[in-house]
């Protein structure tokens, strides 16, 4: 029965190994190699002595681990909270513009900044947020206030970098709620009007709750994509903010590229997707998305 | 039919599979994120010539970044020459990636000439087991304050000497209009983050990095009780906003920038750029009355100075390096009156073109490239400029080599210092009680085992 199976899809088997040959090349072979890697001190012109578990021991010893994964849940909580509240309200209040093209201008330029690389928006931020000649406080000074060094203050950093990210990302997830806005049965609010009910009640009782599915799918790219975050942290981190805002991936590239530690490098990023797989299966199970419409 | 055409596919892959390595064993391998071209025509071109010098054909390798370096030689990749700094060195030797070369430079008629490199340079490449595993790339210098000599000349100030003179030079570069465009648009000094505070530092007799005591005990001198006073009078340049605010986000591109468009009086750089700066603005207008001039620190109450020397960068050959006597050939070669033109001046035909009877001249490019092709200035003493020294580098180099000292880092430092950073940016910016930042910064660097008092 199984021969026959096979041979019935031979072809279709062949069709799918270059996919597996893919993975089995880029993923399985460099996951085995890193588990190899965080169970040794490797040397640089390769091999290494087996070590067995000390990296990841002293990966969880080490308090930079834990200040960065703190900075990590401090810094992905605000940009999680933001990148999907503030998207949120930005594709209803988009959804309620009747003028299709004063929609479409608005939904361009909130969706431009998300086109950039972090070293463009990097770059422009600094500049628009120096303290002495940046756009920012020279408006600040009008009030007569103090410049803010935002960049360089430990106070002021976290929040900086949140909002920044929440600037670059908006566009990106109301593009997502507005799709799913778009696919709403217009019947339904039909039948609302019908029933006398006004917009405002039409939004938070036909809108919100219809909308909510899609609210936990874009929660759950957020969470896995704010452990990962690196970019804007290296772009925008310096000598005064290191420690402020260093993050588990910038944690794990300074001890490989900087302190030339790859055996506990290796292991910390081990650390780092098991703390992702653990997040992601939680909100899977929290949010139950495998059984939404929409997943 | 098809037996034989297989045979013969088959017969000329193993010859193919044999050649390619004899071929790439005569190819020399160099990778350097600094010497060379500077753009990827100019690598060709550099290349090219050093091929023609050495009679070994070369591939030029010119990465944007370290990293590279890193990850391809992690990867598998195999140089015959590559381009370091001294703490990436360290790990190597530790692990017995590099070839020593002890040896072939007590040989070598032209690295053990005394003219060439002074003998007692070479003890800075020395590792404990008493080999030497690299060869020096170049002369490195040291920083030091550059002022603006024609600002203190305009405004009736003299060369600074005490702390009291910096500071009221520095604080005349603020209010006294020193650019004359009648605009309160100039700071006093600039550095970029505390990269470099050490000549103020040093008037208070206090190291950057570590000191070691005979004892092998470590310590951050940067984290003592004597550096409270330094840090205090950093703060009142911040706080009277003679230091530029964006000191501690400021690139050294942003800090030269600065410097070079009549913003800034002093700055904290290399003593090469005291003649990089002069030329660079000659080369815009021979008329300027810009003059970039370097100078010693601050002197303490004690008559101390100190200035930073710049880590060796060098090269090394990788113990896999399948042409490492090629790659010999190239360190001598790089020491000699052509290698070291090409490290300055660049390529010829591209950077600078020669008469017939002998005299060179600067192209286009070459002026842009300010005769840097990572060997600005070098040991050899044969080697004489032939545009002459850049304005004000031989002035500067006497100071760094008469207070300039090497900085000890060990490979704690990377860990240390963004605690030390940290809390001198609080210091300074007034975030914090001087002394408080400083003990605290001392208090996390010993629970974290970083020193050991």
């Amino acid at each position: 029965m199984g021969k026959l199976r096979l041979r019935k899809y031979a072809q279709l088997y062949l069709m799918v190994l270059p996919t597996i040959a893919y993975f089995l090349i880029f993923s399985i072979y460099p996951i085995i190699q890193g588990v190899i890697t965080s169970t040794q001190k490797p040397r640089l012109l390769g091999g290494g002595e087996y070590v067995g578990l000390a990296n990841y021991r002293d990966v969880l010893q080490d308090r930079t681990f834990w200040q960065a994964l703190t900075n990590t849940l401090v810094l992905s909580g605000g940009m999680i909270a933001l990148g999907v509240i503030i998207p949120f309200i930005v594709a209803i209040a988009l959804h309620e513009v009747p003028f299709a093209p004063l929609r479409k201008l608005t939904q361009t330029i909130i969706y431009t900044p998300h086109l950039f690389s972090w070293v463009v928006v990097g770059g422009i931020w600094i500049q628009v947020l120096s303290p002495t000649r940046g756009l920012v406080n020279e408006v600040i000074k009008l009030f007569g206030a103090q410049p803010i060094h935002f960049l360089a203050d430990t106070g002021w950093i976290r929040p900086t970098l949140i909002l920044l990210n929440s600037w670059k990302g908006t566009g990106y997830n109301a593009v997502i709620y507005y799709a799913a806005l778009s696919s709403l049965d217009p019947q339904i609010y039909e039948a609302a009007t019908v029933d006398g009910a006004s917009r405002w009640q039409k939004i938070t009782k036909l809108t919100v709750p219809l909308l909510l599915p899609t609210v936990g799918v874009v929660f759950m790219l957020s969470a896995v994509g704010a452990l990962r975050i690196f970019d804007q942290v290296f772009i925008l981190r310096n000598a005064a903010t290191t420690r402020t805002i260093n993050v588990l991936m910038t944690y794990v590239y300074d001890l490989g590229m900087v302190q030339f530690r790859l055996g506990m490098s290796t292991a910390a990023s081990f650390l780092v997707t098991l703390v992702g797989l653990f997040t992601v299966g939680f909100l899977r199970k929290a949010m139950r998305v495998d059984q939404t419409d929409l997943a | 039919m098809r037996n034989r055409m297989i045979l013969w596919l088959s017969l000329i892959l193993v010859a193919v599979l044999i050649a390619a390595p004899v071929a790439s064993a005569a190819k020399l391998r160099i990778v350097s994120s600094i010497s060379g071209g500077k753009d990827p025509e100019e690598v060709e071109l550099f290349a090219k010539e050093v091929s023609e010098h050495i009679g070994i054909e070369v591939e030029w390798i010119r990465p944007s970044g370290d990293d590279f370096l890193q990850t391809a030689l992690r990867a598998g990749e195999r140089f015959d020459l590559i381009y370091l700094n001294t703490p990436f060195m360290d790990v190597l030797v530790a692990e017995g990636a590099l070839t020593p070369l002890t040896d072939f430079i007590k040989n070598s008629p032209i690295l053990s000439d005394p003219d060439v490199i002074p003998p007692e340079e070479w003890e800075m490449l020395r590792y404990p087991d008493g080999e030497i595993y690299s060869v020096f790339n170049k002369y490195e210098g040291g920083t030091m304050p550059i002022v603006r000599a024609d600002w203190l000349e305009k405004l009736g100030l003299d060369i600074p000497e005490t702390l009291d003179d910096f500071y009221n030079v520095l604080k005349a570069f603020v209010e006294q209009d020193p650019d004359g465009n009648g605009i309160d648009d100039t700071y006093g000094l600039s550095t970029a983050g505390l990269y470099d505070i050490q000549p103020f530092m040093g008037a208070f007799g206090v190291k950057q990095r570590y000191v070691i005591d005979e004892d092998g005990r470590r310590t951050i001198p940067y984290a003592s009780d004597a550096a409270i006073p330094g840090f205090e009078w950093l703060k009142r340049l911040y706080d009277e906003g003679i230091l530029d605010p964006n000191f501690v986000t400021n690139t050294t591109a942003d800090m030269r920038n600065l410097f070079l468009a009549d913003k800034l009086g002093m700055n904290t750089y290399w003593d090469m750029w005291v003649g990089l700066y002069n030329n660079t603005r000659l080369n815009e207008d021979p008329n300027t009355e810009f003059r970039a001039m370097g100078i010693a620190g601050p002197v303490g109450p004690n008559g101390e100075r100190i200035l930073r020397r710049g880590d060796p960068s060098i090269w090394a050959i990788p113990i896999n390096a399948q042409n490492p006597e090629g790659a010999k050939k190239f360190l001598e070669f790089w020491h000699t009156e052509a290698g070291i033109r090409m490290g300055s001046i660049g390529v010829k035909g591209h950077d600078y073109i020669e008469h017939p009877d002998g005299t060179l001249e600067l192209t286009e490019v070459g002026k842009l490239h300010n005769m840097d092709h990572g060997v600005p200035r070098w040991y050899n003493k044969n080697v004489i400029n032939p545009f002459g020294d850049l304005p004000g580098v031989k002035d500067a180099e006497a100071i760094i080599n008469q207070y300039a000292t090497l900085e000890i880092s060990t490979a704690d430092w990377p860990r240390a210092e963004p605690i030390v950073n940290e809390y001198a940016f609080m210091a300074i910016t007034g975030k914090m009680p001087v002394a408080d930042a400083v003990r605290q910064m001392r208090k996390e660097l010993l629970d974290a085992g970083l020193i050991d008092y």
